[in-house]
């Protein structure tokens, strides 16, 4: 299953979005990977929280690379959640990215492995639901 | 022993496997009343209470659970650090009864996780039907708590070595603790079949790779030395406590081979003034297999990314070096949503010498490391019978 394929799908669940949260699934509207980075001491986090989690310093939302590597990946075959059951089996990774943070994502494709790069393709979570989210695909061009 | 000096006076378990009759406050109820009788007092004693339900603070938080008992207390910690909760209010608890805070306190547990169908602790937390709390980055993503894990046991595979042998001597060891308890689940040997047999849920963690869902209970109660000497039961002293938690996300992990257990194991060890060589038996967090080998690491039990091998000549079985789990475990005996306390249970049950058939023979000492969260928060007791 390809991205487009993936965002198709009915149902997907949707989250509760924390007025600091808003900036992130804006920018995956706007097809970018959004990393907030302190304007004081320029240290990056995720996921958000509207302000350093180290120094108390503003944040920007700066538009990551999109791009990743896994640090690990497993093939979850058994969920009890309606939506994710129609995707079973799927891969569940932890996501390094070059922005220095991590991120759990869902990656599409065969067999991916540890230290293998990805790519964070955007999409809304389900026609008509008005959110956007991100999803990864293996990068092996 | 110093007068103040803590001591495990009660352990009261609820009924379980199955209990449709009771609700998780029933079961904080029952293990409470049967810890008091144990101890041989009544409940108007307790002065603190400790304690967390696995539902949100629903029905089953401290102050909800302390009313229902009918309790007046001075000191309530409902810290909940998951599964680990229970080990981790213990130096809070030993604290206040060493400084005469408190005289005598309550830390109790219950949950009607397998009989109340409405509780799904898979796919995080639902709230006007969207995915609500933090742990909602994760769900997006298609997280479970197997998938979690599997994450922690993929990784320690690739950087060391792990095999599914490994996690498999852990599942066969529990089966053989459980098979000498007359009340645990699964009491029959895992057959190299059913190993075999046994499907992936979310790779590398197969179904034997993972803790029964049940009902149940449990409850523990301290008092000060001085106060113990009137009651009835050999008295256990719990020498040190301490707990880390350097995350809670999955994502947060900065490594995901290294735990707080790294940081609560040392410190608890040099409080009581013993090494790992000192400890006779662990009753650790078997939420699933990969666990319990990630804490015997981190508590410096053997090197980092060694676990596997180092158990492989069976210590961990009941006749082994370092019995594991002798009431059968999570994976055996029963597992209740949050483990924390029947580890501490047991660790007693053992120390007092009233174990029956699955009495280790002449321990001394045992180490409780309970894991709650994601491997995430971790308080690790130290338990001694030795009233020196
Ligand atoms: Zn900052």
């Amino acid at each position: 299953m390809d991205a487009a394929t993936y965002f198709k799908l009915p149902g997907h669940p949707v989250p509760e979005i924390l007025p600091e949260w808003a900036p992130f699934f804006d920018g995956c509207r706007d097809g970018s990977l959004r990393i907030e980075t302190c304007r004081d001491c320029g240290r990056t986090q995720h996921f958000p929280r509207g302000q350093c989690m180290r120094c108390g310093g503003a944040v920007d939302h700066v538009a990551a690379a999109g791009q990743g590597t896994i640090e690990s990946v497993t093939t979850v075959s058994y969920t009890k959640d309606a939506f994710f059951r129609t995707v079973a089996p799927y891969h569940y990774a932890l996501i390094r990215l070059p922005e220095r943070v991590k991120m759990t994502g869902l990656i599409l494709g065969d067999a991916p492995q540890i230290d293998e790069r990805v790519v964070a393709r955007f999409g809304e979570l389900s026609e008509g639901s008005g959110v956007w989210g991100v999803v990864w695909e293996l990068d092996r061009g | 022993m110093h007068p103040r000096t803590p001591v495990v006076v009660g352990i009261g378990l609820s009924d379980y496997p199955r209990a449709p009759h009771l609700s998780a406050l029933g079961h904080v109820m029952q293990a409470s009343h049967r810890a008091a009788k144990d101890a041989g007092i009544t409940l108007s004693e307790i002065d603190g209470f400790m304690s967390t339900g696995a539902q949100g603070n629903l029905y089953d938080d401290a102050c909800t659970a302390a009313e229902y008992l009918g309790l007046r207390p001075t000191l309530i910690d409902g810290s909940m650090t998951g599964g680990s909760a229970a080990e981790c209010v213990m130096p809070n608890a030993m604290e206040a009864i060493r400084s005469g805070r408190c005289d005598t306190i309550l830390i109790a547990y219950g949950s009607d996780l397998a009989s109340n169908k409405a509780l799904n602790l898979s796919t995080g937390t639902l709230r006007n039907g969207k995915l609500a709390g933090t742990s909602m980055w994760d769900s997006l993503a298609g997280q479970s708590i197997i998938a979690n894990y599997a994450l922690i046991a993929k990784r320690h595979m690739h950087e060391f070595g792990t095999s599914l042998d490994h996690l498999t001597e852990v599942a066969r060891s529990a089966r053989l603790h459980a098979a000498r308890n007359p009340k645990a689940t699964l009491r029959d040997p895992l057959t190299d079949e059913q190993v075999e047999a046994s499907r992936f849920l979310a790779d590398p963690l197969r179904a034997i790779d993972c803790c029964m869902v049940n009902d149940g209970g449990g409850a523990l109660i301290l008092t000060t030395w001085e106060r113990a000497r009137d009651l009835p039961q050999r008295p256990v002293v719990p020498l040190a406590a301490a707990m880390s938690m350097p995350f809670w996300s999955i994502g947060e992990m900065e490594d995901l081979t290294t735990t707080g257990a790294a940081i609560a194991g040392p410190r608890a060890l040099a409080q009581a003034g013993l090494t790992t060589d000192d400890i006779d038996m662990l009753q650790i967090y078997d939420s699933f297999t990969i666990t319990p080998l990630v804490m015997m690491e981190g508590l410096g039990f053997c090197g980092r990314g060694e676990a596997g091998p180092f158990v492989m000549d069976g210590k961990l079985r009941p006749d082994g070096a370092l019995p594991l789990n002798t009431d059968g475990g999570g994976l055996a005996n029963s597992h209740p949503g949050m483990r924390g306390i029947f580890l501490m249970i047991e660790a007693v049950d053992q120390l007092r010498g009233t174990a029956g058939e699955r009495q280790i023979a002449n321990a001394r000492t045992a180490l409780a490391c309970g894991s709650g969260g994601l491997m995430s928060a971790i308080g690790v007791v130290i338990f001694t019978n030795e009233a020196g």
